[in-house]
């Protein structure tokens, strides 16, 4: 399969989990609704979440299971785990001391 | 999710997909839910949804493919499409299974043989460290020859190499337990021999270290120096099934050779000496006169290593210890008994050495070689059937031609296509393969019971896993080698399956040779099968007509035993006559007569005498009888010996005071070379006892061939039990013999002679079984049952061959003719004669046959040389062999090429022209 050229591809993930950090468990289109209520410069193609949701799902970031919505409807709702929590926080420090570089660069140079 | 539930995961494709669907459903069902909400009609809101959500079907392909393992997925597809390609050609399948199979399964009897026999190690603890230990007499021409009592002390006092070293004897005994009474092969060893071994009883005990060995003998020696051993003994565990049923023995007393012993022990299960089939386990004593008797050699040794020290050290040692063994022993080299000693070959004339081989070496003998050989050749028969089963796929290609060029236009990579070929190569010898396990193992339960004791450690061969691992990777192998043989041709780049029939054309012509390399590689293995069997069969012919000395038609023959402690001298002697007069008397018995030695299967007597008129220059440094044969009356005529010079044996020699003696040709031309042996005399010898009375020689017989038809004759010498048999003798020769072998030449076949005398030996003593009743004949064949297995299954190998190469060539041949009807047709309708069309096609059958035959001798002859130590009375060059070898092939390959060349000329241009 070829890559889309998505500007999200790399920080699709981390977003996901921050938000199933944040937020509890969520089914996919409550995580799409999160993403787009976050910030409107993030546009991502709706479907796209899927294959990442799954791929982390198999990775043991998160995981999934079958609610009922308050529709009475069946969904797969996804929640993070320990390793999730700990991948997250890794991502976030190596964000730091990128951004703090990056400052550091702009301030002194 | 771990790789293993994505594997799981292909099966469940279907699920996997249902749940993806739903989630995406969802998804947009939500997204539309709150569109409507928001006051957009339905429609659009679907539309909108959709939009946004993006390429559904490329989402959830690439989400699939996170969930299960694709390329798992890609095989699966392949093998359920294979299998039902399969099921639409079931001719080719089964054919191309069917070859495969019998590959496989011959490869894989051979496998198993490899396996048990040759490679897995011997039942012993540790046993790579075991040696077997013998010695040599190069001026008698002995090279695997028994060790002294003092030989064996001094070795044990003297090496550093190894850990113990034990010493052992083999024979047989008469076992009377309850009111059974069996003759059973013993095996008579000391404690240091057990612990070497390292074989341990199930019950009871190991003999006492006080039990064995020197000073452990009860009792006074019987006459002739038989020394007696401490009353125990162990018996196996199988005779404590066959003959004692399993029930509770230890601390028992039985009778063996006519003495009360008590069992002390038994064995575990499969304990052995040396393949033996060992019954009865027998304490070795032996006395301070066994050890001053140097030169008395009856014992065979085995040692385990040290640890530390590897057999190459250790034959290091060994030579050393030749050279200064006389040395250590403080002992002046000479001849006699005082004088005898290890000396190293550089002594010449006089040289003695201790020699050792590893026991797995000892216990396989030629067995090793014989198996390779079957080994080779069976990989021959298989890369033959792959030959074969690749030009079906070849064939098969050529048809389903228009399937793979719809495949490739559609988008089909030439990676695809070759997958899939060889996906069904594999399926095809995988089933191939497992229907081969199957005929193999029926193959193996149909050898080892027909031949028990045709291959050493033939109880080990059996279809464990390492055999069946082995069969597997081998069918995979085959399919793989036979899948891109097929599929050589793809080779040919962009186009392959391109619709022009000029681009048809050649990739058929290169088909074609392909196909015809195969034929010609088919038929030079196929030679270089037939021609190895063909030698082998020749060997076993040979061995079959050499002239053994004697008359074997219609003998029968059995043994009997009366042992020393049950029978007085003279008794045994009487007991013997009796036998003979009741047999004689019988109806359809035209003689009958008993001697100790049964030719064929003898052992070396080698026993020192004194010969008048010798001159030491011309043969060996002291003379030596090698076979002793003491006979009862009627001994040559019954057996059927001519004599050379004088006579045999007549009735008035029993009672004369003259003792006679007749020898073989061997004898006196050793030892009176150029004199008339007739009137010479010579005496066994013994030190210090002048009182040997001289023997007078009054004839010389045909030699007949003592220890098997391949081995030369030794010197023997025949003397007439009658004229010995004395009260007080003085030596072991004078001594009535304990065992004795009758023959009776009949006309009745065995098994009507066996009540009869089974009944006569029981009405004159109850206690002697008749053991080994059977026909010379009988003996004769298990002499050479060896090689005559061998020889066998070649000759069957060589047979699957030929059927193979005949398949080949006519199939391809057949293929042809089908292939080039057109061009036939239009030749014959122009006017072309059918003979030529006939010939055309013969030759193109025969061309590639002859073109391997040449490359398969070529072969043949060097795959020959290697069977060189198998053969008798054969050169591995053999012309005859090799005549006959082509031929057969050239034949077969005419023959099959026949019926599609005669099918050629007799087409039908009219019917052909017509159809186009």
């Amino acid at each position: 399969m070829a890559t889309r050229p998505d500007t999200l591809q790399g920080s699709l993930p981390l977003l996901i989990l921050t938000i199933l950090d944040r937020r509890g468990p969520l089914h996919g289109y409550a995580i799409t609704g999160h993403i787009q209520s976050l910030s409107d410069a993030l546009r991502v193609e709706e479907g796209s979440l899927y294959p990442a949701l799954h791929r982390m799902e198999e990775a043991g970031w998160i995981k999934a299971r079958t609610i009922v919505t308050e529709h009475n409807r069946r969904a797969r709702a996804y929640e993070i785990t320990s390793a999730g929590r700990r991948h997250l926080g890794i991502e976030e420090a190596r964000w730091r001391s990128i951004t703090d570089a990056v400052n550091y660069v702009l301030k002194h140079a | 999710m771990s790789w293993l539930s994505r594997i799981v995961n292909v099966f469940r494709s279907s699920d996997v997909d249902r749940v993806l669907d739903e989630e995406i459903a969802f998804h947009i069902e939500s997204r539309v839910a709150d569109l409507v909400r928001d006051g957009m009609p339905r429609d659009a809101a679907d539309a909108l949804a959709r939009r946004q959500f993006g390429n559904r079907l490329q989402r959830r392909e690439e989400s699939r493919e996170v969930r299960l393992m694709p390329w798992v997925e890609a095989l699966v597809r392949d093998i359920r499409l294979a299998a039902r390609g399969l099921r639409h050609a079931p001719v080719f399948a089964t054919v191309a299974i069917v070859t495969l199979a019998l590959g496989i399964g011959v490869n894989t009897a051979i496998l198993s043989i490899v396996n048990g026999v040759l490679l897995r190690p011997l039942s012993y603890p540790r046993s790579t460290q075991l040696m077997y230990l013998t010695t040599q007499l190069p001026a008698y021409g002995f090279s695997e020859f028994w060790v002294s009592v003092a030989e064996y002390l001094e070795f044990r006092q003297f090496n550093n190499s190894f850990a113990e070293v034990g010493a052992f004897s083999t024979g047989e005994a008469n076992l009377v337990a309850g009111d059974r009474s069996l003759r059973v092969r013993s095996a008579i060893v000391d404690t240091p021999l057990l612990k070497t071994l390292g074989v341990q009883p199930i019950q009871g005990r190991l003999f006492a270290s006080d039990e064995t060995g020197t000073n452990s003998a009860r009792g006074p020696s019987l006459p002739g120096g038989v020394v007696l051993p401490p009353p125990v003994a162990m018996i196996s565990y199988e005779l404590w099934q066959s003959a004692f049923g399993g029930e509770p023995v230890v601390g028992r007393s039985v009778d063996v050779d006519g003495r009360r012993v008590q069992v002390v022990g038994v064995m575990a299960r499969g304990a052995d000496l040396l393949e033996s089939h060992t019954d009865i386990w027998l304490p070795l004593a032996f006395t301070e006169d066994d050890r001053s008797a140097r030169d008395n050699h009856g014992l065979t040794l085995i040692g385990r290593l040290k640890d530390t020290v590897t057999p190459a050290a250790a034959q290091a040692e060994l030579d050393t210890l030749m050279a200064s063994w006389a040395e250590r022993a403080h002992i002046t080299p000479g001849s006699g008994h005082a004088g005898h000693v290890f000396r190293p070959l550089s002594a010449g004339r006089d040289a003695h050495i201790l020699q050792m081989t590893p026991l797995m070496d000892r216990i396989l003998g030629r067995a090793n070689r014989s198996i390779w050989v079957l080994q080779a050749a069976v990989a021959l028969v298989l890369l033959m059937a792959c030959a074969n089963v690749a030009n079906l796929l070849l064939v098969r290609a050529e048809v389903r031609y228009h399937e793979f060029a719809l495949l490739q236009a559609l988008g089909a990579g030439r990676g695809r296509l070759v997958r899939r070929s060889i996906v069904e190569s594999v399926m095809i010898s995988i089933v191939g393969g497992a229907l081969g396990v199957l005929f193999a193992r029926l193959a193996i339960a149909a050898v080892v019971h027909a031949f028990p004791d045709s291959l050493p450690r033939i109880n080990n061969v059996a279809l464990d896993a390492p055999v069946l691992m082995w069969s597997f990777v081998i069918a995979t192998g085959c399919g793989l080698l036979v899948g891109l043989a097929s599929v050589m041709q793809l080779d040919q780049g962009v186009g392959t399956y391109a619709f022009t029939s000029a681009t048809r054309g050649s990739v058929r012509a290169t088909r074609h040779r392909l196909r015809r390399t195969l034929v010609i590689v088919e038929t030079a293995l196929a030679v270089m099968v037939v021609a190895c069997a063909g030698l082998l069969v020749r060997t076993v012919h040979n061995l079959t007509v050499v002239d053994a000395g004697f008359n074997r038609s219609r003998l029968a023959t059995f043994s009997i035993t009366l042992p020393p402690s049950s029978f007085e001298l003279l008794g045994r002697v009487h007991l013997y006559q009796r036998i003979l007069d009741q047999i004689r008397a019988k109806p359809g018995v035209r003689a009958a007569t008993a001697m100790t030695g049964l030719p064929l299967a003898r052992t070396l007597d080698a026993s020192q005498a004194e010969i008048s008129n010798y001159i030491a220059a011309s043969g060996p440094p002291i003379p030596s009888i090698e076979y002793y044969q003491r006979v009862m009356s009627d001994y040559f005529e019954t057996m059927g010996i001519p004599l050379v010079q004088g006579r045999g044996f007549r009735s008035s020699d029993a009672v004369s005071a003259t003792r006679v003696a007749v020898v073989n040709e061997t004898l006196a031309s050793t030892y009176w070379k150029g004199l008339n042996p007739v009137g010479q005399r010579l005496r066994p010898w013994i030190p210090g006892s002048d009182q040997n009375p001289w023997f007078t020689v009054i004839g010389v017989a045909k030699d007949v061939k003592q220890a098997g038809v391949d081995q030369p004759a030794g010197s023997e010498v025949y003397l007439l039990v009658d004229q010995l048999a004395t009260d007080s003798p003085t030596t072991w020769v004078a001594i009535s013999p304990t065992t004795m072998n009758v023959v009776v030449r009949a006309t009745v076949p065995v098994s009507t002679l066996a009540p009869m005398i089974a009944r006569v030996v029981h009405d004159l003593d109850p206690t002697v079984p008749v053991a080994n009743l059977r026909g010379m004949d009988e003996v004769f064949a298990e002499s050479i049952r060896r090689p005559r297995l061998l020889s066998q299954l070649l000759a069957l190998f060589s047979g699957l061959a030929l059927l193979l190469a005949a398949l080949g060539t006519y199939g391809v041949l057949a293929y042809s003719v089908t292939e080039r009807r057109h061009e036939i047709g239009i030749r014959l309708a122009l006017g072309a004669n059918r003979m030529r069309v006939l010939r055309h096609v013969l030759m193109q059958g025969l061309v590639p046959a002859l073109i391997g035959v040449a490359i398969g001798l070529t072969g043949a002859l060097v795959a020959s040389r290697l069977l060189t130590s198998l053969l008798f009375a054969v050169e591995p060059t053999d012309v005859a062999t090799m005549a006959i070898a082509v031929e057969s092939i050239i034949g077969i390959a005419a023959l099959a090429s026949w019926f599609p060349a005669w099918r050629a000329s007799r087409l039908d241009p009219n019917a052909i022209l017509r159809a186009e």
